[in-house]
C-alpha cells in the first residue's frame, strides 16, 4: 500500500510538472532597425514595425517571455539559430540577467566571443560575428510567477 | 544647365560596377527561437516560436561609364564609349535603355566656344557587348525594344556616336535612361512598397522612387579646322616704276606678282588630303605663269621648296575660260588657334 501511495504521489508530481509546460509563454517578433539622425547630428536606432525588408537592412529580433504559471521557472535557456541569408550584428545580443554565448558549429557548442575560434585556411583564428551560427541566452535567475522578460539581437540581411 | 554642371553630374553618377550577390527576393528569412526551462527542477516541454518574413524585391540599376568624360571622338569615325549597366537589384529584370540629347536645359548639347549653340546634332547607336569588350552590331539596343534580361552581372553597353556634323571641340552631352521591366520585357514594374507590409508577401521597391537610372555623358569632338587665305604680293614693277618698293609698287602690266595660298589647320586633328585648287583671274594666261616658281612651305619646313606635279587645266565661268591649277595633296598636322599649322603654296605670274 505504501508503495502504491508513493507511486501515485510521484505520478501526481510528474503530472503537475508536465502541466506547467505551457506556462512560460514565448513570443518572437521581427523589427526593422532604422538609424535616426537627430537635428544635432546624434544617431540612434529605432526598432520599427517593418514596412519592407531588403538586402542590407538590419533586422532586430525581440524574443519575450512571461511566466503565466503558478510556479517559478528556472534554468531558462533561449536558443536561436541565426537565420539563413543573414549575418549576426556584432554586439547586438542583449538580455537582462542573462549569460550570452554563441556557436559557430550550428549549436553543438557555445562559448563567449573571446573563446570562439574557427578553422580558416588551415589556421585556428578568432571567430567574427559573421561566423556565428547560433546565439543563446541563459537566464541566471528564476523567472517568478507573473514576471516577464525579453532578449534581443540583430542581423543584417545579406 | 552649364556643361560643367553636366560633367559634375556625370561624374557623381558614377557607381561602382562591382555587383555583390544579394539575397534574392522572395527568399524566406526564418527565425526560430526555442525556450527551455524547468519547473521544480523538472524539464518542461520546450516552446518554439517563429518570426518569418520574405525578402522584398529591390529594383535598382546603375549606369556608369569608365570612360573619362568628355570622351574624345573623331569626326566621321564611329567610336565607342563604354558604359556599364549593372543590375544592383536582388532580382532578374529586363531593361530598356534609351538615349536622349534634346531635352532643353538638361541635355542640350553645346559648343565649347559658344554655349548657346544648340544647332548641332548627334546620332546614337547602342550595342550590347559581344562578351569580349567589343560591340555586337547584330544586337543593337533601341529605345523601343531590345529588352534583355539582366542577372546579377555587369552588362557592357556600347554607345556609338557619329558626330558627322560637328566641329572641332564641340561638346555633346547626352542622357541615357535605364528603365526596369519584369523579365517578360513588357510589363512595367509597379512600386507597391507603400502598401501595408505583409511578412509573407513580396513588395517591389523601386529605389529612389524611380524604376530607372540615368547617366549623363559627354563627348568632345576633335576635328581639323581648315581655313584658306590667298594673298597677292607685288614683287617688282617694270620700267618706269622699277625703282618703287613695298606699298608703292603698282599692279600694272608687267608687274611680277607672287600668289600665295595659305592653308591653316587650327583644329586638334590632322587635316589630310588637303587639295588646293586655284582658279586664276581671267586675264592671266598660260604664258604669264612662271611654272618654275611653284613652291610649298610648311610649318615644319618653312623654306619654300619647288613643287612638281601641278596640274594645269581650265575652268569655265560664264563665258570666260580661266586657268585652273590643281596642286598636290598635303597633310597638315593638328594645330590650334594660338599655334596654327600651315601649308603655303605659292607661284609667280607676270601681270598681262
Amino acid at each position: 500500500m505504501k508503495t502504491l501511495i508513493k507511486s501515485l504521489t510521484a505520478i501526481a508530481l510528474l503530472i503537475s510538472s508536465i502541466n506547467a509546460w505551457s506556462e512560460v509563454e514565448l513570443k518572437n517578433e521581427a523589427f526593422k532597425v532604422v538609424t535616426i539622425t537627430s537635428e544635432n547630428g546624434a544617431k540612434s536606432e529605432q526598432w520599427q514595425t517593418p514596412d519592407k525588408m531588403l538586402p542590407g537592412d538590419k533586422v532586430g529580433y525581440q524574443i519575450s517571455f512571461n511566466n503565466t504559471g503558478k510556479e517559478s521557472a528556472t534554468d531558462i535557456v533561449i536558443a536561436n539559430p541565426i537565420p539563413d541569408n543573414t549575418v549576426y550584428v556584432a554586439g547586438s545580443a542583449k538580455g537582462l540577467n542573462t549569460d550570452i554565448a554563441f556557436s559557430t558549429d550550428g549549436g553543438k557548442t557555445y562559448a563567449q566571443p573571446s573563446k570562439l575560434f574557427i578553422e580558416k585556411n588551415g589556421e585556428r583564428v578568432q571567430a567574427t560575428a559573421a561566423d556565428y551560427t547560433n546565439v543563446r541566452w541563459t537566464l541566471n535567475k528564476p523567472l517568478a510567477v507573473g514576471a516577464d522578460s525579453s532578449v534581443q539581437y540583430a542581423v543584417l540581411i545579406k | 544647365m552649364k556643361i560643367k554642371q553636366l560633367f559634375t553630374l556625370a561624374l557623381a553618377a558614377g557607381i561602382s560596377a562591382t555587383s555583390v550577390a544579394e539575397t534574392t527576393y522572395s527568399t524566406l528569412i526564418s527565425n526560430t527561437a526555442k525556450l527551455t526551462y524547468k519547473v521544480n527542477n523538472v524539464d518542461q516541454v520546450p516552446d518554439e516560436k517563429k518570426a518569418d518574413f520574405v525578402v522584398d524585391r529591390k529594383v535598382r540599376f546603375s549606369l556608369s561609364s569608365i570612360t573619362a568624360l568628355p570622351s574624345a571622338v573623331t569626326v566621321g569615325t564611329p567610336q565607342f564609349i563604354l558604359y556599364t549597366l549593372t543590375n544592383d537589384s536582388n532580382a532578374d529584370l529586363a531593361f530598356k535603355l534609351s538615349p536622349s540629347d534634346s531635352a532643353p536645359g538638361v541635355t542640350a548639347y553645346t559648343s565649347a566656344v559658344d554655349d548657346t549653340d544648340t544647332s548641332l546634332s548627334i546620332s546614337y547607336n547602342l550595342y550590347e557587348d559581344n562578351g569580349s569588350g567589343a560591340p555586337d552590331t547584330s544586337k543593337e539596343i533601341l529605345s523601343s525594344d531590345a529588352m534583355t534580361v539582366l542577372q546579377s552581372t555587369d552588362l557592357k553597353v556600347h554607345l556609338r556616336i557619329a558626330p558627322n556634323q560637328a566641329n572641332d571641340m564641340n561638346i555633346f552631352a547626352h542622357v541615357l535612361t535605364t528603365t526596369a521591366y519584369e523579365t517578360d520585357g513588357a510589363t512595367a514594374l509597379v512600386d507597391n512598397s507603400a502598401d501595408k507590409w505583409v511578412a509573407e508577401t513580396v513588395q517591389t521597391v523601386l529605389e529612389n522612387n524611380a524604376d530607372f537610372r540615368t547617366f549623363t555623358g559627354a563627348v568632345q569632338v576633335t576635328a581639323a579646322e581648315v581655313t584658306l587665305e590667298k594673298t597677292a604680293t607685288i614683287l617688282s614693277n617694270p620700267e618706269p616704276f622699277d625703282g618703287l618698293a613695298g606699298d608703292q609698287m603698282k599692279a600694272i602690266p608687267g608687274a611680277k606678282v607672287l600668289y600665295s595660298m595659305i592653308v591653316k589647320n587650327t583644329g586638334s586633328e590632322a587635316a589630310t588630303a588637303i587639295a588646293v585648287i586655284d582658279i586664276l583671274p581671267f586675264e592671266i594666261k598660260d604664258g604669264d605663269i612662271d611654272k618654275t616658281t611653284y613652291k610649298v612651305a610648311t610649318t615644319a619646313n618653312p623654306t619654300p621648296v619647288t613643287i612638281s606635279g601641278v596640274v594645269q587645266g581650265t575652268e569655265t565661268i560664264g563665258s570666260d575660260i580661266h586657268i585652273k591649277l590643281t596642286f598636290p595633296e598635303y597633310t597638315i598636322p593638328a594645330g590650334s588657334i594660338a599655334d596654327p599649322k600651315t601649308v603655303t603654296i605659292s607661284f609667280e605670274v607676270t601681270l598681262p
